[in-house]
């Protein structure tokens, strides 16, 4: 409980927050985005958006927790602006291309890969998270923003429904789709796969 | 949906399973299907990895090289940008 406080109080004293998180969140964009002055930009727009949400922490998390949270969606908006070309931000496209990982009877045209890793470890691997943000940022932007608020900020299927502003059924497709893409992403660009 | 699942209706409630709670017969038929099936039983390992990866970053972010930090001119810098903010004249 002393904890939440004293996270409540830094986050409401922004003050604070360079000496408190500024190192821990620059380190964490560093490993994502390599350019050091990339990585300060990304911490100050962390913590603009911060600045301006910071009403809604309410403690439910550590404030550390709650700003790589911000964080993690700034770098792939970066990333998504650098490589300036993503895929479509039609989801009708991204439709196409996942009817064909399927053939005329529905089974796998491609077949899925063995990942040759552990999977429950596999945020061990380095490589993995660099590949993963870059397939993140060539989805289109709800979609990945749809995937990155239920599984990297861990939120519910009706907190996503709710942030987005759309029907549950919706948020079922967009995360079908944006997992499917990933998946595919990742195989396509991971090193750490086999047939 | 015809009784015997596709591939393709598999991967698509292999997904829906983890955002909601699938009716009782689709869950049979799913692992029906999966007991069969080697490529979807991959693609649910793949979903799963997704999902253990995302939600354990963090353990890697106390990983993260710990030499590395702002420059106490990176520091200064944001602080004055806070600072100018807060105050409402940036």
């Amino acid at each position: 409980m002393g904890k939440r406080k004293s996270d409540v109080a830094i986050i409401n004293d922004p003050e604070s927050w360079v000496d408190q998180y500024g190192d821990f969140l620059y380190r964490f964009a560093l490993s994502r985005v390599k350019d050091p002055a990339v990585a300060e930009d990304l911490v100050q727009e962390t913590f603009l958006a911060a600045l301006r949400a910071r009403e809604n922490f309410k403690g439910h998390s550590a404030g550390r927790t709650w700003l790589i949270a911000i964080l993690k969606h700034k770098i792939v908006d970066y990333i998504r602006k650098k490589i300036r070309e993503p895929s479509t931000d039609r989801i009708e496209t991204l439709t196409d291309m996942m009817d064909s990982d399927f053939n005329n009877s529905q089974k796998w045209q491609v077949r899925p890969h063995k990942w040759a890793i552990n999977p429950g470890k596999i945020y061990e691997q380095k490589e993995f998270f660099d590949v993963l943000y870059h397939c993140l940022a060539e989805l289109p932007g709800r979609l990945a923003e749809a995937f990155m608020l239920r599984e990297m900020d861990g939120l519910s299927t009706e907190e996503v429904c709710k942030a987005l502003d759309i029907t549950a059924t919706n948020s079922w497709v967009m995360l079908y789709r944006a997992r499917m893409s990933l998946r595919r992403c990742l195989e396509n660009q991971w090193l750490g796969t086999e047939q | 949906m015809h009784w015997m699942y596709s591939c393709k209706d598999v991967s698509r409630l292999l997904s829906e399973s983890m955002d909601r709670s699938l009716p009782f017969y689709q869950r049979v038929l799913m692992r029906l299907h999966l007991a069969m099936c080697k490529y979807c039983t991959r693609c649910k390992q793949h979903f799963e990895a997704l999902r253990a990866a995302c939600r354990h970053e963090e353990l890697y972010g106390n990983e993260l090289d710990a030499s590395r930090a702002l420059s106490n001119d990176g520091k200064e810098r944001l602080k004055k940008f806070l600072k100018n903010h807060l105050s409402g004249t940036s």
